[in-house]
C-alpha cells in the first residue's frame, strides 16, 4: 500500500517538474538598443501620472554586464499654442531609480544632476541581470525629498 | 544493517538545499537524523555557479556573460531528545561574488524539532519510516529586499519564517527511496531602504521532492529532483505597491557517498536547476558540493 503511494507521489513529481524546455534570449553582453535609436523622442508618450509632464530619454553610455551606463533625460510640458516642448524644471533634483519587478529587487543607487532647464544626467545606472526592468523617473516634494510627489515608469528590456 | 543505516543517514545530504542560484530566496531543508542515531554533525561545502541570469515569467531564459557565483559554507548538528523526537541546527556563511564585487556574511540560521510518526521497528517489506517536523527560520539573513545593490549582497530568505512538514523513507537492501514535502510561511517586516520604505509580505512556499539512492560495498549513489515554488512577494510602500512575480524551480541532484565507518562518511553533490521543471522569475545555477558527516551510535 505504502509502496504504492509512494510510486505515486514519485511519478506526480516528476509529472510536475518534467524536462526543462528553455525559451533562450542570446546571450549579451549589454543593454542592445538599435543603432542609433532614441529610446524616447519628444513625442510625449512618457507622460508623468499626477502633472501630465512629459518626459524624453536616451542612453549617454549604455551599461553593460561589467561596467555602469549613464542616461539623459529631459522634462518638459506641451506649450498650449503649438503644442511645442517646454522643459520644466524641479527641485529637489528628480530620482531615477532602477527596479526588477518579476524578482523584487532594485539596483545600485543612480546619481542625478541637473545639466540645463529640465535636463538631467543619471549615473551609475547598472543592471545586475538582464531581463524586463523598470526605470523609475520621480519627481520630490520641494519641502520633503524623501517624499514622491510625481513620476513615471519606463519598462526596458536588458 | 550497516548498508541500512549507511542509506539512511546519508540520505539527505546531497540534498541539503533549494535556494534559488539568485538572490537567496526558498529555505533549506531541516536537519534531521533518519537512521538511528543518537547525534550527527555534518559540515559542507558547497559552490553555485549562476548560469541562467534570469528567467522572466513568460519563461524566457536570459544570460549574460557575466554571472554570479555563490559559495556556501554550512555546519548542521541533530540530537535525539526522546527515541522519537530530535531537535536539528543549521548555521550557513554565504559569499556571493558577481564580476569584481564580493559580499559574504551569514546566512539565515534554522532550527528544527523532528518527530517520527512512524517508525520502521517491525521491517515492513513497505511500511515507510515517516518523521514530520517543523522548522523555524531566523532572518539572520539579509533579503534581497533590504539590498541596496539589487540582491548582490543577499544572503538568506531574510524574513522570520515558519514551515512544516514530513519526510517518507524506506530501505530495500541495496535500494533507498525517500519522499519529502515542507510548506512554509515567511512573516512581513519594514524595511527602509533607498530604494523600499514600507512594508514587504513575502507569503508563503512549498518543496515537493523525492529521491532514491543504490547502494554497494560502501558506496551510495543517490537522484534526488525537487519542485519548489514561492508566493508572490508584496511592496507597500507610501508612494506604491508592487507585486514581484511568483517564484518556482526545480532541483536535481546526484550525489556520491562514502561510508568509511559507522561513524563518518563523506558525500560529494552536484546539483543542476536547468534540467527540470518550468522555473519562473527566478535565476537557475549548476552547484558542486562536498559534506562530511560525523554520527553517534544510540
Amino acid at each position: 500500500m505504502f509502496g504504492k503511494i509512494l510510486s505515486l507521489i514519485c511519478v506526480s513529481i516528476l509529472v510536475l517538474a518534467n524536462c526543462a524546455r528553455p525559451k533562450y534570449v542570446e546571450e549579451t553582453t549589454s543593454y542592445q538598443a538599435p543603432a542609433g535609436k532614441v529610446e524616447s523622442s519628444a513625442d510625449c508618450s512618457n507622460v508623468f501620472s499626477e502633472s501630465k509632464y512629459c518626459l524624453s530619454w536616451y542612453w549617454e553610455n549604455k551599461p553593460t554586464a561589467k561596467h555602469a551606463g549613464s542616461l539623459i533625460f529631459k522634462i518638459y510640458r506641451l506649450n498650449q499654442f503649438d503644442k511645442t516642448a517646454v522643459p520644466v524644471d524641479f527641485k529637489p533634483i528628480p530620482d531615477v531609480v532602477l527596479w526588477m519587478p518579476s524578482m523584487g529587487h532594485g539596483s545600485a543607487p543612480t546619481q542625478t544632476t541637473r545639466l540645463d532647464v529640465g535636463t538631467y544626467r543619471a549615473s551609475n545606472v547598472f543592471f545586475i541581470m538582464p531581463g524586463d526592468w523598470d526605470i523609475r523617473f520621480s519627481v520630490k516634494d520641494e519641502n520633503d525629498a524623501s517624499k514622491t510627489v510625481d513620476g513615471v515608469n519606463v519598462t526596458i528590456s536588458i | 544493517m550497516l548498508r541500512l543505516v549507511f542509506s539512511l543517514s546519508i540520505l539527505l545530504a546531497a540534498h541539503s538545499s533549494w535556494s534559488a542560484a539568485c538572490c537567496g530566496g526558498g529555505l533549506s531543508v531541516p536537519t534531521m537524523i533518519i537512521s538511528d542515531d543518537k547525534a550527527q554533525f555534518s559540515t559542507s561545502y558547497g559552490v553555485t555557479n549562476v548560469m541562467i541570469d534570469n528567467v522572466d515569467d513568460q519563461g524566457i531564459w536570459r544570460r549574460w556573460d557575466q554571472h554570479q557565483t555563490v559559495q556556501t559554507l554550512k555546519i548542521e548538528g541533530a540530537h535525539i531528545l526522546t527515541d522519537r523526537w530530535q531537535v536539528g541546527a543549521s548555521i550557513p556563511v554565504v559569499t556571493r561574488q558577481y564580476s569584481d564585487q564580493t559580499y559574504s556574511g551569514l546566512s539565515d540560521i534554522a532550527a528544527s524539532l523532528s518527530y517520527e510518526y512512524l517508525s520502521d521497528w517491525n521491517y515492513n517489506p513497505y511500511r515507510p519510516k515517516g518523521i514530520g517536523f517543523i522548522q523555524l527560520n531566523l532572518p539572520t539573513g539579509k533579503s534581497r529586499a533590504d539590498s541596496e545593490v539589487g540582491g548582490l549582497d543577499s544572503r538568506g530568505n531574510g524574513f522570520w519564517a515558519l514551515g512544516a512538514g514530513t519526510m517518507l523513507s524506506k530501505s530495500w537492501t541495496i535500494w533507498d527511496v525517500f519522499v519529502l514535502f515542507e510548506w512554509h510561511r515567511s512573516f512581513e517586516k519594514s524595511v527602509n531602504t533607498s530604494l523600499i520604505q514600507g512594508t514587504v509580505y513575502p507569503g508563503s512556499g512549498s518543496n515537493l521532492g523525492f529521491g532514491f539512492g543504490y547502494n554497494w560495498s560502501m558506496y551510495r549513489a543517490g537522484f534526488s529532483l525537487t519542485q519548489t515554488q514561492e508566493d508572490a512577494m508584496d511592496i507597500k510602500t507610501k508612494n506604491i505597491n508592487i507585486r514581484q512575480g511568483r517564484e518556482r524551480w526545480a532541483t536535481m541532484g546526484l550525489s556520491l557517498s562514502y561510508l568509511r565507518d559507522e561513524f563518518w562518511s563523506w558525500t560529494a553533490s552536484y546539483s543542476d536547476q536547468t534540467l527540470f521543471g518550468d522555473p519562473l522569475n527566478t535565476s537557475l545555477g549548476k552547484s558542486l558540493g562536498v559534506q562530511f558527516q560525523h554520527r553517534w551510535a544510540r
